[in-house]
């Protein structure tokens, strides 16, 4: 089997190849007072006593290896029933990786435990001390973005240098900034106040802004922007298998985010022009 | 508070759109090795949250830098390492805001513009690289991982020295030395790494470096990297303090050790029988012999003040009166234990039927700790096989002399030896160490197991010969 890089001969509480079921402890993070703090329910083991007597022995661990490439942080919190973890903000930045495991705590020459499949009930294991018996799960953790909804990374403002009738897209700022003529900026601030034209600007503006940086989150130099950021995050939400969409995935994902931009459009549209040709009702 | 100046968000960006798009005027400010004149507005500025650096500092960094070069070698690595003691010392902030690419940036363009090119100085002609990518690797820092503080130029010397730095030794830089020693060790071969960010795993392969004096070679820093690295790839590193990694590291490389400062305290305590002579290999200076055990080949056995001609004439010694005899045999692998207390309490002359049916002692080992092993090493036609039990498996059978014991060897074989190795032996062997008893041995040759081979091989060396 293999977990966030590591591979095991024996069997983890957790994985599929070993277990039908998963442990549960129901993680959960917040900030407070300057530190991070994640924190868990206590760990239900199901079935598996064996983990749970051998914590009470001391011959597991509860832990949790927690990761900052930012701020190259790394350490493992040793715990007992369930995780209470406290990080000061100040060893952290941007991202948290945080993988919750259970560990021998001594070498185990002849490891077995009948709450496994039951093709390997009976047998005997080598286990070193600090190698995995569970896996409770991987979580990342976002720190340092300013919420995930899509006003906190899309700016659109005037351009005080740009004399032509030119929009332009830049993503080198913590948000995606659509940058207008001044003249155009002043008119799109009236058309905003309509309903409709929201509607209509949504489709023809921002979708085109977010399909833009959908094709740059590929480009590791826009990692560590809000924008890419968020947009991964919105992406996880629905797709495990990978960090953002492919090519291919862009306009799909756009449509999802922006809840279906082209179909309000053509409805806006529609609408208005049924508005236009019944007037006399109105 | 005077709070430091540092740039603002996208002006890094912007100034290498411009280098990319061949803007001149930007590039030629770069050229200007004493200032870089560009002409930034306002708000391409802000403040970080911590107090301003030492004004002088560039200058100090370009003083120690010089005083510290070999003129004749070209060698940077003592002044690097004096110029990132420096400072780090004087830039006291916490990762958080030494991951800052804003504040580097700045330092970048202003107090160590200057000592930037001198240190790197190729900016006319670079050899690697095309000039504008010597640009964005020295100048223009627009990420902050890992892999990016530890190759910019300022932020890979604040951040060795805090990745190595040990206050509790007396020179908390003596690590950081060793790092130093090596530009890969710092940029690519441990600083490349994850484990680099566990505090222990980076001060214990540099604490073995410098046990063993090991040369900071290319060479030994690959193979000790990828080994480290292959660790990491089955157990959470995180969880294992730095005389783990340093004892993983002796294992390992033990022709990087000096062999005579390994940990072989067993050697020295061990007292033994091994042929018929009866006389110890290595016995503990004025432990008295109490008794000498003597058993003929038929089984008959006596215990004696003095030696005798019987066939094994094993002393006692008052240390190990509470101790055990194992009795092994050249069949099947049988060992059988008595305890010595019983042996000492008899008190009849002579026995008889002290050896197991048509079974043929091997040898008779002596020892008063269970938690030692039985290594085993039996062969068929020129190929060895080893493994080892704890002695506490083995269980006393009413110290009746004659028993079979247990049977430890299921396979054929025609030659069978025993040693009884030391408890700090448990850890090492890893699966070498079993616990069921018809479990096979492994093969001398198996090279998988060439770690735990390494070890047995300072216990045990007869077995490899």
């Amino acid at each position: 089997m293999k977990i966030n890089g590591y591979k095991f001969g024996h069997p983890v509480f957790g994985d599929p190849d070993y277990y039908d079921f998963k442990p549960v402890c129901n993680i959960d993070s917040k900030i407070e007072n300057n530190y991070f703090i994640i924190t868990s329910d206590l760990i239900n083991f199901g079935v598996n006593e064996k983990i749970f007597e051998m914590i009470k022995q001391k011959e597991a661990k509860v832990i949790a290896e927690v990761f900052c490439s930012y701020t190259m942080f790394r350490k493992v919190f040793e715990q007992d029933f369930l995780y209470n973890i406290s990080i000061p903000l100040e060893n952290l930045k941007n991202k948290v990786e945080v993988v919750f495991l259970i560990v021998a705590n001594i070498d185990l020459p002849n490891y077995k435990n009948q709450a496994i499949k039951k093709d390997l009930r009976d047998l005997e294991f080598y286990i070193e001390k600090g190698e995995i018996l569970a896996y409770l799960g991987e979580y990342n953790f976002e720190l340092g973005l300013n919420g995930t909804s899509l006003d906190s990374i899309i700016k659109i403002r005037p351009s005080v240098c740009n004399t032509e009738r030119k929009v332009q897209y830049i993503f080198i700022e913590n948000s995606i900034i659509i940058e207008l003529p001044i003249n155009d900026f002043n008119a799109l601030k009236q058309f905003s106040e309509n309903p409709d034209y929201q509607k209509l600007l949504i489709s023809s503006i921002l979708q085109t802004a977010l399909i833009h940086a959908c094709y740059k989150l590929s480009d590791n130099q826009y990692e560590e922007k809000s924008w890419s950021r968020v947009l991964k995050i919105h992406w996880a939400r629905t797709h495990n298998d990978s960090e953002y969409p492919s090519n291919d995935e862009v306009a799909e994902f756009i449509e999802e985010l922006l809840s279906m931009p082209t179909n309000l459009l053509l409805e806006t549209l529609a609408d208005m022009d049924n508005r236009y040709k019944n007037t006399e009702f109105e | 508070m005077n709070y430091q100046k540092k740039l603002s968000a996208g002006v890094i960006d912007r100034l290498k759109n411009l280098i990319s798009k061949g803007d001149l005027s930007v590039i030629k400010c770069y050229l200007n090795k004493n200032e870089f004149k560009y002409n930034f507005e306002n708000n391409d500025f802000t403040v970080s949250e911590f107090e301003a650096i030492p004004f002088d500092l560039g200058d100090k960094m370009i003083n120690t830098f010089n005083s510290n070069l070999n003129q004749k070698s070209n060698d940077y690595r003592k002044s690097d390492f004096e110029c990132a003691k420096l400072l780090y010392e004087y830039i006291r902030i916490s990762p958080r805001q030494a991951s800052d690419i804003d504040f580097w940036n700045y330092l970048h363009h202003f107090d160590m513009y200057k000592y930037i090119h001198l240190r790197w100085n190729e900016i006319e002609n670079p050899s690697k690289s095309s000039q504008e990518t010597y640009l964005n690797r020295h100048w223009l820092m627009t990420l902050s991982s890992q892999k990016h503080l530890i190759n910019f130029p300022l932020t890979t010397l604040w951040w060795s020295i805090h990745l190595t730095i040990d206050e509790d030794l007396d020179d908390p830089y003596e690590l950081s030395r060793i790092y130093f020693n090596n530009n890969r060790y710092r940029t690519v071969t441990f600083g490349g790494s994850s484990y680099v960010r566990h505090k222990e795993a980076i001060l214990g392969i540099l604490q073995f470096y410098k046990k063993y004096n090991i040369r900071e070679t290319k060479e030994y820093g690959d193979k000790i990297s990828k080994f480290v690295n292959l660790l990491g790839g089955t157990k959470p590193l995180g969880f294992f303090n730095r005389d783990w990694f340093v004892n993983q590291l002796e294992m390992k490389f033990q022709d990087l050790c000096n062999p005579e400062e390994l940990p072989f305290s067993f050697i020295e305590t061990v007292i033994e029988k091994k042929q018929i002579t009866g006389i110890p290999e290595k016995v503990i200076l004025k432990d008295k012999i109490i008794k000498y055990f003597n058993l003929t080949e038929n089984g008959t056995h006596k215990l004696t003040d003095m030696p005798t001609d019987f066939s094994w004439s094993i002393p006692i010694h008052q240390s190990f009166s509470n101790g055990y005899l194992l009795m092994c045999y050249n069949e099947e692998g049988n060992i059988n234990k008595v305890t010595l207390s019983s042996l000492l309490n008899k008190s009849r002359d002579i026995y008889k039927n002290g050896v197991y049916k048509i079974n043929s002692i091997n040898n008779l080992l002596i020892d008063n700790d269970e938690n030692h092993l039985i290594g085993i090493c039996y062969s068929l036609n020129g190929n060895k096989f080893f493994k080892a039990h704890l002695i506490k498996q083995l269980k006393e059978n009413n110290d009746v002399v004659g028993l079979k014991g247990y049977q430890t060897v299921y396979d054929i074989y025609d030659k069978i030896e025993y040693k009884i190795l030391p408890f700090e032996c448990k850890d090492k062997l890893g699966p070498l160490l079993i616990k069921s008893f018809p479990a096979k041995g492994k093969p001398l040759k198996n090279k998988y197991y060439k770690e735990q081979w390494g070890v047995l091989n300072k216990y045990w060396p007869e077995i490899f010969k």
